[in-house]
């Protein structure tokens, strides 16, 4: 099975080894593990805090909720597991403060509108990549909503249904690349598309298309790996 | 896996309705719409709609990618 000898460490962890948890949140993880938050927009200081929370979720159940490492599937390598669920973190703090930074500046003479409504609920400790999940989804559909959809439509039955471009410059008289260009100008768009719809709902965040992709790679290892 | 492979199999994941499992019957007329998009019978602002009923309709998709398998 891939990435056994991280289950086995994370067993080992769970049941109560030292030296297992050691390895984990050692200073050798926690130190990538800011690097990484840093270098995806959180300030040291973010990162530190949260990594140290991270790392103390890994082991201790919070909130009800068990430990954050029972969630670790082997879908991927632990580092991408603790790398997703900071980087989920790092999402959620950064818009939580820019929401409390947008709270309308009204008086008191306003009425009794509360304003405690238009604050987001407490963000419970999340096992889960929602706050990930949500981001890349919502850019791609943003960016599938913008792309040409006859291009759209060739890209998905090439992608999903398995066609062959040969058979649909065939069947429309074209020459195969002119689909192939189509084709790649629906994945050009997609791409340009997701990264501007991020920058914008997103600025601070550091995130080049590569780890873009790389990010959806890891949510279905993690997420469907762990359903099925 | 290609881009476009991580892309799609994260949206069949994550958002189904986008992703391929949006499963409405093909009607007739929408049927024939498939036909004549695959025939390269239909003007370019006609393409642009079926595309769009296309990619909100697996079913359809998939009858399209059936009728030119098969060609």
């Amino acid at each position: 099975m891939a990435h056994e000898e991280d289950i086995q460490l994370v067993r080992d962890a769970l049941t109560g080894s030292t030296n297992a948890c050691e390895a984990i949140r050692g200073d050798a993880n926690a130190g990538w593990l800011e690097a990484v938050l840093i270098k995806r927009g959180a300030t040291a200081t973010e990162a530190g805090d949260i990594v140290a929370d991270l790392m103390a979720d890994c082991f201790g159940a919070r909130q009800g909720k068990p430990p954050l490492l029972e969630a670790y599937n082997g879908g991927g390598p632990l580092r991408g597991f603790l790398s997703r669920a900071g980087i989920n973190r790092l999402i959620d703090l950064k818009r939580r403060q820019k929401f409390q930074g947008n709270l309308p500046d009204r008086g008191l003479e306003s009425g009794p509108t509360d304003e405690f409504d238009l604050l987001e609920g407490a963000s419970p400790i999340d096992t889960s990549d929602e706050a990930l999940i949500d981001l890349l989804r919502d850019a791609l559909l943003h960016a599938f909503a913008k792309c040409n959809p006859r291009d759209l439509v060739l890209m998905r039955l090439v992608t999903v249904h398995g066609v062959r471009q040969e058979s649909i410059a065939q069947r429309f008289g074209w020459s195969q690349s002119k689909v192939s260009r189509a084709i790649n100008n629906a994945m050009e768009q997609i791409r340009k598309e997701t990264m501007a719809e991020i920058r914008r709902t997103d600025p601070w965040l550091e995130l080049e298309w590569e780890d873009f992709l790389s990010l959806c790679r890891g949510s279905t290892d993690f997420f469907v790996g762990a359903r099925a | 896996m290609t881009e476009s492979e991580t892309i799609h199999q994260f949206l069949q994941a994550f958002a189904p309705e986008i992703g391929g499992r949006s499963s409405d019957a093909v009607g007739p007329e929408l049927t024939r719409s498939i036909e004549a998009f695959a025939n390269g019978d239909l003007d370019e602002g006609k393409i642009d709609e079926v595309s769009r009923e296309l990619l909100a309709n697996e079913n359809a998709l998939e009858t399209l990618a059936l009728l030119i398998k098969g060609s």
